[in-house]
């Protein structure tokens, strides 16, 4: 299962979802459900939030079980 | 929240009850009377607003606009790859879903022939619950 901490570095630029959603081109329901856990994003996406957030990927994403 | 009305499988549910009734009373039954006189013009009324209310949504928001004329359903939204997946699931259920229900549906319609309203009875069930396992997925976009 793919375990992300979208919300917490979000938080950390104090971006909305809305805010987030815009930088990456993605609606605020997807930035949603991909910090719920509900949906994994594509790897394009994945790399878009990444950038938007200024961190690694493996910073953000990370398979459960596996060290962050 | 206009959005959410035009977009909604519950809205579509309701179209499909009109049709049922306003075909069971005046095709199947025969019956042009006074209720049908008025179902139908508050169908008619709530058609007309229905697609005036988008045509308002479409001059309010032309950045998220709905097309009117079109043969995908207005319920699908699939304007980025999360809405695509979500469309995906509940596109997925419903088929599902119509694997088994229409081979009971023959048999249903076998066992009541004799009813006169029992095959637009279960074809507008059959669609209501469509629209519901539809809607049951679809509201993780609306949370």
């Amino acid at each position: 299962m793919l375990i992300n901490r979208v919300k917490e570095l979000r938080a950390r630029h104090s971006y909305t979802q809305s805010d987030l959603g815009e930088l990456v081109k993605a609606s605020r329901q997807t930035i949603g459900m991909i910090e719920k856990g509900d949906y994994a994003p594509s790897v394009l996406l994945a790399l878009k939030i990444a950038k938007a957030l200024r961190v690694d990927l493996e910073e953000v994403f990370w398979i459960e079980g596996e060290d962050e | 929240m206009i959005e959410r009305f035009l977009r909604s499988p519950f809205t579509m549910s309701i179209f499909l009850m009109g049709i049922a009734v306003i075909y069971s009373k005046s095709i199947v039954l025969e019956q042009r009377d006074d209720f049908f006189v008025i179902f139908s013009i508050f169908y008619v009324i709530f058609v007309t607003i229905y697609f005036g209310m988008m045509v308002y949504y479409n001059r309010k928001f032309p950045d998220r606009k709905i097309r009117i004329f079109t043969f995908i359903p207005y319920e699908l939204k699939e304007e980025d790859e999360g809405h695509q997946y979500i469309t995906y699931r509940a596109c997925r259920k419903v088929y599902i879903y119509y694997y088994f229900a229409i081979p009971t549906a023959i048999v249903f319609v076998a066992l009541f022939k004799g009813i006169e309203l029992f095959p637009v009875i279960i074809l507008t069930v059959l669609g209501i619950g469509q629209y519901f396992i539809f809607w049951s997925e679809i509201k993780k976009l609306y949370e």
